[in-house]
């Protein structure tokens, strides 16, 4: 029988195939949102997790991921401790805690443009650091220098401040940055006494901060020197004790420490703490919401795939309905005529599917080297974007024949139960 | 008793407040492996009977006995495909399957412990009406005869104690219609089969031990003696 179904499938080869083109569409619809958002979800971990290790904690006084999506939800009218600064103080009272192995602050410079020495062109808007980390550090994909840790005066320059200004790494290291006050921005307006502020490090190393946006970076000392003279501070200690670090990034000896301690800096001081951890599962969130947006558009582009396998299994009643009296003279009891159809619809299914699944591969292994040339550049360290799950092209399969079969269940029983005689005389 | 029709009476509803009486209190017997012709105008009650005898149509009043068994207890499905075979006028044959594919028909249907016998027994029949060197042609290939032999080996695959015959000779030349009663002729000797040909022509009566002339869903009794 399932010979003579599959006899039934091929007789239109060309409604056949126009039928499946719909389930083709939704197939490749749905792969490629599933594929590209796990490649992409990938990337992000892959990016992340080697920058950020699972005994760290990142402490600052915002909730930077709450901008995106709300964590650690507050309940009712529970009452909000303002977040302490995170002055030098802070730093050293933390650092005595014997889980504490390191903590780095950092504070981020805002408003700034960058230049070289003799060169009038400015890298703006940018984004330098105060931050007191080795170049060779897991903060950075990439590192070339004269020395890895940088003293006062000394800074070091992003693979993109390289790029912008159109020089090699032996040219620009020795040279001197100028980082001064950028023009009025939308989102920065100049105070009077930024006016004509310059500030100048010798370049001792490239960093290649990957995906991150680092542009600079100098001593927090000197950064705090930086902000003290741009703000009205009297030095770079008043800056800190006023205004304090933007972000302290603290190591444990023991990375099982980091929920408890993670939940102590929030409760004690009020700050915002995030882990790996953290971060991970708000990264997976975003992905998985945008994820089920998208496949919720490929089910859509199924349901209407489907539509037109309900529509052409109809049409193919009426076509067969001769052959279907036929059928139960000879013995076709209802049960069979009924799996007939459903097998009908259940290839048309299959058939969408697997030729969904060969455009996918195909547009797959075209697009990969372009799309890991485009993450590469934006300093993604992906080797391969695309990974596909044999479980998931089963699932697809699997989901293919299911809607088929579903789209056929209506028309098959019409056919089921189609009167022999009636049927015999159309 | 093969076949026993007693008091058959089949009413169509044509609309609301018009109802025909298709065949109305038809009562007779055959016995097993008789042929028997059914004569009749076109609208006596002819394809009617066929349709109740063949197990198509089991909304009837009356009682209708095959081998001693009221054919509404049989299993329907079961009756179709092994109490009886049936040819139509207009052979029914599936364009898109070859000549064998359609005597083998019935196997795709048959449960599976007859399925394989019913299979092998294609190429006999394809023998038996003389159509082996056509086995792989389609339908539109063959002349009337060849495709109405086709029809008939179809219905003999499962090896029917009935063979209903429905104008079997009714779109084919008057050669060639007789000779697809000679082989019906043939095979009711070869197997016993009970033959049951349904007609309106008079020629074909020829060779048919007894015949039963129908008028307006009755029995004709002034032709039937």
């Amino acid at each position: 029988m399932l010979k003579y179904s599959l006899n039934l499938v091929f007789r239109s080869k060309l409604r056949t195939f126009l039928t499946s083109l719909g389930i083709t569409i939704a197939v490749v619809l749905l792969s490629l949102i599933i594929f590209g958002m796990n490649g992409f979800k990938d990337v992000i971990t892959n990016e992340f997790t080697s920058r950020f290790k699972p005994n760290e904690i990142i402490v600052s006084s915002t909730n930077f991921l709450s901008i995106v999506a709300p964590m650690g939800e507050t309940e009712g009218e529970e009452e909000v401790k303002e977040p302490e600064l995170m002055t030098s103080a802070l730093v050293k009272e933390i650092q005595v805690d014997s889980r504490v192995s390191k903590v780095v602050p950092a504070i981020m410079i805002n408003g700034m443009q960058l230049r070289l020495d003799g060169n009038d062109k400015a890298f703006s808007p940018s984004f330098p650091f105060g931050w007191d980390v080795p170049g060779d550090s897991n903060y950075f994909t990439g590192f070339d220098g004269e020395k890895t840790v940088l003293d006062s005066g000394e800074a070091f320059v992003s693979e993109d401040v390289v790029s912008f200004f159109k020089t090699s790494h032996d040219e620009i290291i020795g040279q001197t940055l100028v980082i001064e006050v950028a023009p009025s921005t939308l989102l920065s307006n100049k105070t009077k006494t930024q006016i004509d502020k310059e500030y100048r490090y010798k370049i001792v190393g490239v960093i290649d901060s990957g995906s991150d946006r680092s542009d600079a970076l100098i001593t927090t000392g000197d950064a705090a020197e930086m902000l003290a003279q741009n703000g009205g501070f009297i030095n770079g200690q008043e800056y800190l004790d006023e205004i304090g670090y933007d972000q302290l990034f603290i190591e444990l000896n023991n990375e099982d420490d980091v929920n408890n301690f993670r939940e102590e800096i929030s409760e004690k001081y009020g700050l915002q703490a995030f882990s790996a951890d953290d971060v991970l599962e708000f990264l997976s969130l975003i992905t998985n919401a945008i994820t089920f947006v998208l496949i919720f558009f490929g089910i859509v582009s199924a349901f209407v795939a489907s539509i037109g396998i309900i529509n052409t299994m109809v049409m193919s009643i009426y076509e067969q309905t001769r052959e279907i009296g036929i059928n139960k003279a000879v013995g076709a009891s209802n049960y069979q005529i009924l799996y007939i159809f459903l097998i009908q619809s259940g290839v048309i299914g299959l058939l969408g599917g697997l030729l969904g699944l060969t455009i996918v591969l195909a547009v797959t292994i075209i697009a990969d080297p372009f799309v890991v040339d485009m993450l590469q550049e934006q300093g993604f360290s992906a080797e391969r974007y695309f990974s596909l799950d044999p479980l998931i092209i089963l699932g697809i399969i699997i989901g293919c024949i299911i809607t088929g079969v579903l789209a056929g269940i209506y028309p098959a029983i019409k056919a089921a139960r189609l009167d022999p005689v009636k049927a015999l005389r159309f | 008793m093969m076949i026993e029709i007693k008091e058959l009476t089949k009413k169509y509803r044509i609309s609301r407040n018009n109802i025909v009486d298709a065949v109305n209190n038809l009562s007779f017997e055959i016995e097993s492996g008789e042929v028997v012709t059914i004569i009749g105008p076109s609208g006596s009650g002819k394809s009617t009977l066929l349709n109740v005898l063949g197990g198509l149509d089991r909304d009837y009043d009356g009682e209708v006995r095959v081998d001693e068994k009221e054919i509404r207890e049989y299993n329907s499905v079961f009756y179709r495909r092994n109490i009886v075979g049936t040819i139509f006028q207009q052979f029914y044959l599936i364009p898109a399957l070859s000549v064998a594919e359609n005597i083998g028909l019935p196997s795709y249907f048959a449960d599976r412990s007859a399925k394989k016998a019913m299979q092998d027994k294609v190429n006999y029949l394809l023998d038996r009406v003389n159509l082996t060197d056509r086995k792989n042609h389609k339908p539109k290939e063959l002349s009337g005869g060849q495709a109405q032999r086709v029809a008939i080996a179809r219905a003999l695959l499962a090896e029917p104690k009935i063979l209903l015959a429905d104008e079997p000779t009714g779109n084919l030349d008057s050669k060639t219609g007789k000779e697809i009663m000679g082989l019906l002729l043939e095979i009711n000797r070869e197997m016993k089969t009970t033959l049951l040909i349904v007609t309106h022509d008079t020629e074909l009566i020829v060779g048919a031990k007894r015949r039963i002339f129908l008028k307006d869903g009755k029995l004709d009794k002034s032709r039937n003696k």
